[in-house]
């Protein structure tokens, strides 16, 4: 159904690797030129692009026409360690220190070029200096230099071009940088050169924004001014698709895969009408086709959204990429609102590398700067107070002090952020030039975001204890503690009675649910009116990233039965070892809960085995499913197309599975390259089958 | 109010009718067909069900316990660290259903619920008082037609569609494969065909037993006239052998369960007859 590649020979070159044989190291006796400590970091990161894109060497593959490959690998850092140690000691340093997981106003730049952007920066430095604002000059001149390395970059690929005797390609670069996109392909291609750049300066999880809405008017017109057939934009679109996947390798997050290529597709314009297109549809169906883990797909709907897009998005979901990911318009936008985001930008959302929900062209936001453990407080709570509590109320008192407790802690470290400067993408973000700082100084949008992880072991804990020791009364609160603390050696009835009989959430049973909508008020509560250094706000979400699996180093067992080791549920999700009651009951349960102040993203996750996509029927009834969802009011979800047995057999036989893909917390990999404690976690899910 | 056995409850059930919906499966059936995959639906008494491809050996289960509900099955149910022991079949009254369906009340107005089994028809007064309590959710039943008349026609009568099972249209090849003769499946399915009731017609391909030409042809002659009429081909479920291990039932089909199953769709739309095979 998904149809036969149109460019079988890029795809195969991707495959078989060979154009990684053009890779080589940085020379890194050319690193001096920018990390001389003399020099100030705006300026040692354009010096060092202008390096690297010094050693690049134009590589054209045989029938590519969107260009722009990494050659060059290994760049050093700007600092050395001495200096690291030096900054470490006086600032907050988030993760590598370099920008990462926000999303560049790509449209604008495609649109304009960046000679208008250059003699913006000219103007304003010329102001700059009359003023003696030496910031605001390095970073000026800073962001200088990083367009005429752009265009220093797109003149030799331009010249490989013509050496090849592609005429086309050589076209396509003459004029494209200065003055901006005129059709379609010169979108693509624009995109593809600003985006590389991004990670060439250094920045990573580098988002690709609302494609559909910015590409689209080029598409349009061509189509409508007759330069452009749909097969050919599909056709364009494909190898547009493929392009993230030549260098993504070289991105790795925390694992092979998480390197944020997030697309977002659909959504409401800025008046809020529905700006699902042509284009749109092109991309779910590209996806689907070459089954490559980039771009990562992101679908806006709402409950206006018809039956059909739904359906449109399950056959990718069937293709068992982990993709699309819902967000739900209906509840996200108002949330926005609800936080101080004009309705303009709210409705123009995107999402970071997962699924924190950011602006594109006006967030610095850092939807990731921390994580609140659940389960951790409902376990300090326990184990210092439990047996002091006359009743299940203090002891819900206590898990919401330590929750807060929590949040105050974290917050507490969050200041002297320090960002290296990232002068190229500043100039992809709205302002920067206006205010001649640099984008990791800040923006309109300095809002920071805490994931939440372990909800559904924490409400299942909170409810094991509820009904245990307060309720039946057939366990005291010392033997509570005592299992606990000895993974429940010696308690095998308990164990059994609250790991298999209570219920859980997931289950739909309105008093766990109500347990869990506490947590999750009692987090929105503790960051509530609370202000970063930058004035941006706290929010809290219901993401995990990879706290499910590191949160529970520091855990005991959990009063849900949970084993000691035994890991977190993912996101926004039932604990791990939960078996449900079915897909209806997990989602009404998370769709009743409070996400409206709890925004910062995180999505409900269900697996499912792949035979429910074999039929139509299945593959409508999943499209119902997802539409339930929405009109129920949960906020973002994300289905899996997965066979146990086959992840098994690909644990034995890695050798056989080199193209099998799953979803790991908010982005998509090839299950081989994962480490073990990822690749059991997934086996370990519940798998609904038809 | 009647109550009824209830050995599973599936959301979001896929191959027992449209849109979203859940199966009910209910306990006891008076056939014993060789190739049943549900073989803890068959009796109509509660029964154990270990899983044995999760049991760890540790022998808690066997140590004695003094909880009244683990008596009548010699073993400690409420101690398996692996949630291996479970009882299939628990009585539930229709209103104890009813709300727990309810509880995904959002979800079944778009789909509905099926009664599966064991043979739901054997507890068709539960199903209709459960129908009643669903208010306007609709009701499907899947079949084996081996039920008395009256009560196969009050209930087909009553529900939103029928999905019934013609397994071998030969009377002795009926008995000796399920245990019963089919002339009183015959009578209600002649009675289904001619009644106004959305009906599906289901026959299990089990290799070399049902999935012949001959037993094909014959379901398709017993069908033909009946041009409205519509045939599922559902092929023989290979993991069927696990179940019986886990009620601790020798499972040894007389067929060859691995040979590909007879999707023969053309004997029936040869006659005119609507016929999809899985």
């Amino acid at each position: 159904m998904a149809g036969a590649i149109f460019n079988g020979l890029l795809y195969r070159q991707l495959k078989d690797r060979s154009y990684r044989a053009f890779r080589r190291p940085f020379d890194v006796s050319r690193a001096a030129v920018f990390t001389d400590p003399s020099l100030p970091p705006v300026t040692r990161m354009a010096l060092r692009m202008r390096e690297l894109f010094r050693q690049e060497e134009p590589v054209i593959l045989e029938g590519q026409r969107i260009v722009f490959l990494r050659t060059v690998t290994g760049v050093p850092d700007i600092f050395s360690e001495k200096e690291w140690q030096e900054i470490r000691a006086s600032h907050r340093i988030h993760e590598c220190g370099y920008l990462s997981n926000i999303c560049a106003d790509y449209g604008s730049a495609i649109a304009s070029g960046l000679d208008s952007r250059k003699e913006q920066i000219e103007e304003r430095l010329m102001v700059a200096k009359t003023q003696g604002d030496t910031e605001g000059i390095l970073f000026l001149e800073a962001a200088l230099s990083q367009i005429e390395a752009v265009f220093y970059l797109v003149e030799k690929y331009k010249n490989k071009a013509l050496e090849l005797g592609r005429e086309d390609i050589a076209e396509t670069l003459s004029a494209l940088p200065h003055r901006g996109a005129r059709t379609f392909r010169e979108a693509l291609q624009l995109f593809r050169i600003l985006h590389y750049t991004l990670w060439a300066e250094g920045e990573y999880h580098n988002t690709v924004g609302r494609f559909d809405q910015f590409a689209w008017p080029y598409m349009k017109r061509d189509m409508e001014e007759g330069r452009l057939t749909r097969k050919e934009a599909e056709d364009l679109v494909e190898e547009f698709f493929i392009s993230f996947n030549w260098d993504s390798d070289l991105y790795r997050g925390v694992q092979q895969g998480d390197n944020g290529q997030s697309m977002m597709l659909g959504g409401v314009d800025e008046s809020g009408n529905d700006a699902y297109n042509e284009l749109s549809e092109i991309c779910l169906r590209t996806s689907h086709r070459l089954g490559l883990i980039d771009p990562k797909i992101n679908l806006r709907v709402s409950s206006g959204t018809p039956i059909e897009r739904f359906v449109e998005a399950t056959r990718l979901t069937g293709a068992g990429l982990g993709f699309p990911q819902y967000s739900n318009d209906d509840v996200v936008i108002p949330a926005l609102e609800q936080l101080g985001y004009e309705t303009k930008d709210a409705r123009n959302y995107t999402v970071a590398a997962c699924w924190e929900f950011i602006i594109p062209g006006l967030g610095m936001e850092i939807p990731n700067i921390g994580a609140l453990s659940y389960p951790e407080a409902v376990e300090k709570a326990m184990l210092d107070g439990l047996e002091d509590c006359k009743d299940f109320e203090e002891f819900k008192d206590r898990v919401r002090a330590e929750i807060s407790a929590e949040a105050d802690l974290i917050c507490a470290g969050l200041g002297g952020l320090y960002i290296i400067p990232a002068p190229f993408y500043s100039i992809l973000m709205d302002g920067c030039i206006g205010r001649a700082r640099d984008i990791t100084l800040g923006s309109k949008y300095n809002n920071y975001g805490f994931h939440g992880s372990g909800l559904a072991t924490a409400a299942d804990s909170m409810e094991a204890i509820r009904h245990h020791v307060f309720e039946l009364g057939d366990v005291t609160a010392k033997d509570m503690k005592e299992a606990v603390l000895r993974d429940f050696d010696g308690y095998e009835e308990l164990l059994h009675s609250v790991r298999y009989e209570d219920s859980k959430l997931g289950d739909n049973d309105p008093r766990v649910n109500a347990l869990a909508a506490e947590l999750m008020e009692w987090f929105a509560d503790a960051l509530e009116g609370r202000r970063n250094e930058r004035g941006g706000r706290i929010r809290p979400g219901t993401g995990t990233a990879m706290f499910y699996l590191w949160d529970v180093k520091k855990l005991a067992a959990s009063a849900d039965g949970r084993r000691k080791d035994e890991a977190l549920g993912t996101n926004f999700s039932p604990s791990l070892f939960v078996r449900s009651k079915g897909p209806f009951s997990v989602i009404q349960s998370f769709a009743s809960l409070p996400v409206s102040r709890n925004i910062n993203g995180g999505p409900l996750t269900m697996e499912f085995h792949s035979s429910v996509f074999d039929t139509e029927e299945g593959i409508e009834a999943v499209a119902s499913l997802v539409r339930q969802f929405v009109i129920l009011g949960g906020h973002q979800l994300q289905l899996n197309s997965v066979n146990r047995e086959r992840l098994i057999d690909a644990q034995k036989h890695p050798e056989n599975y080199s193209n099998l893909i799953v979803r790991i917390w908010g982005w998509s990999a090839y299950f081989v390259e994962l480490d073990r404690e990822y690749q059991d976690h997934l086996i370990a899910r519940q798998e609904f089958d038809a | 109010m009647p109550d009824g056995t209830v050995f599973d409850i599936k959301e979001f059930a896929l191959h027992d009718g449209p849109g979203l919906r859940t199966a009910v499966f209910l306990k006891g059936c008076p056939l014993r067909c060789e190739w049943c995959h549900n073989p803890e639906g068959q009796s109509f008494l509660p029964e154990l069900v270990k899983n044995k491809s999760s049991c760890a050996g540790c022998g808690l289960c066997e140590r004695g316990c003094r909880h009244p509900g683990c008596a009548p099955w010699g073993v400690c149910l409420k101690v398996c660290p692996n949630n291996c022991l479970k009882i299939a079949g628990r009585r539930m009254t229709a209103r104890e259903l009813a709300d727990r369906l309810l509880r995904n009340e959002s979800f079944l107005r778009k789909g509905g619920v099926t009664f599966s089994g064991g043979e739901p028809l054997c507890q068709a007064d539960f199903i209709l008082e459960v129908q009643e309590l669903l208010g306007g959710i609709p009701v499907a039943v899947e079949t084996c037609g081996c039920v008395a008349p009256e009560i196969f026609k009050k209930a087909a009568s009553a529900v939103e569609r029928v999905y019934m099972d013609i397994k071998l249209i030969d009377r002795e090849e009926h008995i000796r494969r399920t245990g019963r003769d089919n002339d009183v499946i015959l009578e209600n399915a002649s009675w289904l065909l001619v009644s106004q009731i959305d009906a599906v017609f289901r026959v299990p391909l089990i290799p070399g037993v049902t999935d012949t030409d001959a037993n094909l042809r014959g379901i398709a002659e017993f069908l033909s006239g009946y041009t409205s009429v519509c045939v599922e081909l559902i092929p023989y479920n290979r993991l069927t052998g696990a179940k019986y291990r886990s009620v601790g039932r020798e499972y040894s089909p007389s067929f060859d369960e691995t040979l590909p199953p007879n999707r023969n769709t053309a004997v029936f739309e040869s006659r005119g007859i609507r016929c999809r095979a899985y």
